[in-house]
């Protein structure tokens, strides 16, 4: 018989801070925003930005790694595993710009010092992985996720497939996104970037708002916890590179797959963590979706107010975020929504109380990639 | 064991013109992609074009690196000219874009994932791709090893950690991956654990009905006379990249007199990893 996957214990830092203050923000409905500055030859100019304390750092291997070792390290040091399950648990790395490694580096190779600098050491996907793996003694398969916003989400559908397989016994997620640059530039370039707020589902919302965030959690297929992560579905969308359909089929599609996968029902799910980026597109394409397969009587929430968009860091802060209210009874409201395109279709936009549910949470990326999955926690 | 059912292998010690090529290959012009994303489509092409995918065929792209050019490119559009990245290298930037646009080329609706590991990058690969067979939510994996050979060549042999001294070169290798022994060209056998070197040894010399044994480029002349017990070797001039254990894999199943099961061992910072490779009946002498 397949076991379920549970999930341990999950520490996060972003915007919010660390768990306690994070949750406390969460309750409070209340977040933290600071900016990032844009200047070049042909555009100067300033976005709103969800930073991790201090607000302004320096993009940096180290101040990534430093964040990283943190977040991995409160969690491993409250977790009860014995030392070899430590040694041989799969580490699961998402993230978007994970390939900052490599831009760093030929960022120094600019500097005539590079020559001395680099010392023939291979740089390249992978790298934060392999840190963790070698800072905290971890010699089991390392796996480094890489497509876009559903980074993290992919990552922790496949730790689910391998556990339930009896490949591993445990596993340790980790979702990271932090400042870089060329992701600010990238998303301005583009277009995609709101100078005012994140404000999603709402008419008049005109955006991104990109943010930093680590997570990690750790999975087992015989651990014991509330928490349960049911089943996922993650399927590639061609309609366009950088966004999905607006009539929202495909997502749909994937949202029933996740449905199917954990052998549940539209009806059987408590609520939505709605991917919510606040880009006119996605959010009409999400809306479409839900509509389709839940009707307007299935309630959803947006995140990314609270956090910014962390990228392919997402999936599993925005996880984290949701255990932790859940955890402590509630679910959060969504912040910045006054009007939608429909009036069918409005996010929760009060704190409303919960002892326990079925979670969809939902997450669409650059590439076609949409991944849905679903997690439970048993009620009191 | 996963089975393979059908495979394309390019590879070259030189960067050729892959826009051409491309455009030989499929009679198209793949507008907005660049040299990795082509170096893609090249080989999974090819096993398209040899074996039916079905729409709900899983695709696993993996790779070292990954776009390091267009990382070249936006270094000095930043760093040496203050420009903003233009949006097309900036999509491309992510790995995923190139397995966009290979799910688009071959009408893939499946699970699409750009993966990589530090040091063995195809090997931890395949073993998500297994699961994904195992599991039973697909019954067929594209799954291909990129690596794109970057100039200066010596800002390349840098990052990949290679001595000047040796040779890089490209490739672009697919198999086409599934649980169904029917008609396999041959079998992986993948082993999940990383080894020291005694423990690669020891592991080697339990392969008593080894036809040959392959090493990486990065296993020095004599490492692997040290971890020979009497084996056959099976040599491939495939130039120095991350994936080429895929082209060797593709090398041995095509080849005619190097026997039915070659154990191929690759090693990363003192690490050591093997792969199982067992050529089937379809798979014995076929081109």
């Amino acid at each position: 018989m397949q076991q379920s996957t549970k999930i341990l214990d999950s520490q996060i830092l972003c915007a919010l801070g660390e768990n306690s203050r994070a949750l406390q923000h969460l309750r409070d409905g209340t977040t933290e925003l600071s900016s990032k500055e844009i200047d070049s030859d042909l555009l100067q100019i300033r976005y709103p930005y969800y930073s991790i304390e201090p607000k302004e750092h320096n993009f940096g291997l180290s101040v990534s790694l430093e964040y990283i070792f943190d977040v991995v390290g409160k969690l491993l040091s409250r977790s009860d595993l014995s030392a070899d399950e430590h040694k041989n648990m799969a580490i699961f790395f998402g993230c978007a710009s994970i390939d900052l490694s490599v831009a760093e580096v030929l960022q120094y190779s600019l500097d005539e010092s590079f020559e001395s600098t680099l010392c023939s050491k291979r740089i390249g996907s992978g790298y934060y992985a392999e840190a963790i793996a070698s800072k905290f003694g971890i010699d089991g398969l390392c796996f480094t996720y890489n497509t876009a916003c559903t980074s993290s989400a992919n990552a922790l559908l496949d730790a689910d497939l391998m556990l339930k397989s009896g490949a591993i016994q445990h596993a340790l997620i980790v979702g990271f996104e932090s400042y870089a640059p060329t992701t600010v530039e990238g998303f301005s370039v583009m277009g995609l970037l709101s100078q005012n707020c994140c404000s999603p589902f709402d008419i008049n919302r005109d955006g991104i708002v990109l943010g930093e965030a680590v997570s990690a959690a750790i999975l087992s297929s015989n651990g014991s916890s509330d928490w349960t992560l049911c089943g996922g579905k993650s399927s590639c969308e061609t309609h366009s590179i950088t966004g999905t359909s607006a009539d929202g089929i495909e997502i749909a599609k994937v949202m029933q797959g996740a449905l199917e996968n954990s052998s549940l029902r539209a009806e059987q799910i408590t609520l939505i963590k709605a991917h919510a980026t606040a880009s006119a597109l996605n959010d009409t394409a999400e809306i479409n979706a839900m509509r389709s397969l839940f009707g307007n009587t299935t309630p959803f929430i947006s995140l990314k107010p609270y956090i910014g968009h962390t990228l392919g860091g997402c999936a599993l802060a925005e996880l984290v975020l949701m255990m932790l209210a859940v955890d402590d009874g509630f679910v959060p409201k969504s912040l910045n929504f006054i009007e939608g395109e429909s009036s069918d279709m409005s996010p929760l936009c009060e704190i409303a109380s919960v002892d326990g549910g079925v979670f969809m949470m939902n997450y669409f990326g650059f590439g076609g990639n949409n991944t849905s999955f679903i997690v439970s926690k048993s009620r009191a | 064991m996963i089975y393979i059912k059908a495979l394309s292998t390019y590879h070259s010690l030189k960067r050729i013109d892959t826009k051409q090529t491309l455009k030989e290959l499929t009679g198209k012009i793949f507008r907005r992609s660049d040299r990795f994303t082509q170096l893609a489509l090249m080989g999974a092409h090819v096993v398209a074009d040899s074996q039916k995918l079905d729409d709900k065929c899983a695709l696993y792209l993996t790779s070292a690196q990954a776009n390091l050019a267009v990382f070249n490119r936006i270094r000095d559009q930043k760093y040496l000219h203050n420009q903003l990245p233009r949006p097309v290298d900036f999509i491309n930037m992510l790995s995923g874009s190139a397995s966009f646009y290979v799910a688009k080329h071959l009408g893939l609706k499946g699970k699409n994932i750009s993966l990589s590991h530090s040091g063995f990058a195809a090997q931890m690969s395949l073993i998500v791709a297994s699961s994904e067979l195992r599991s039973g939510n697909s019954t067929q994996v594209l799954f291909g090893g990129v690596d794109e050979l970057v100039e200066p060549l010596s800002l390349h042999q840098k990052i990949a950690g290679v001595e000047p001294s040796v040779s890089l070169a490209e490739g672009s290798n697919f198999l086409l991956l599934s649980q169904d022994a029917q008609d396999a060209l041959g079998a992986i056998e993948l082993s999940y654990k990383q080894h020291s070197s005694s423990e690669m040894i020891a592991v080697i010399k339990e392969h008593k009905d080894l036809d040959c044994i392959s090493f990486s480029a990065r296993i020095s002349q004599s490492q692997r006379d040290n971890m020979l017990a009497g084996h056959e070797v099976f040599e491939v001039e495939s130039g120095y990249y991350e994936t080429a254990v895929l082209f060797v894999v593709a090398e041995f199943l095509r080849s005619q007199d190097s026997g039915d099961k070659m154990l191929f061992v690759d090693r990363y910072n003192d690490r050591y990893m093997s792969t199982l490779i067992h050529k089937m009946p379809k798979g014995r002498g076929s081109e």
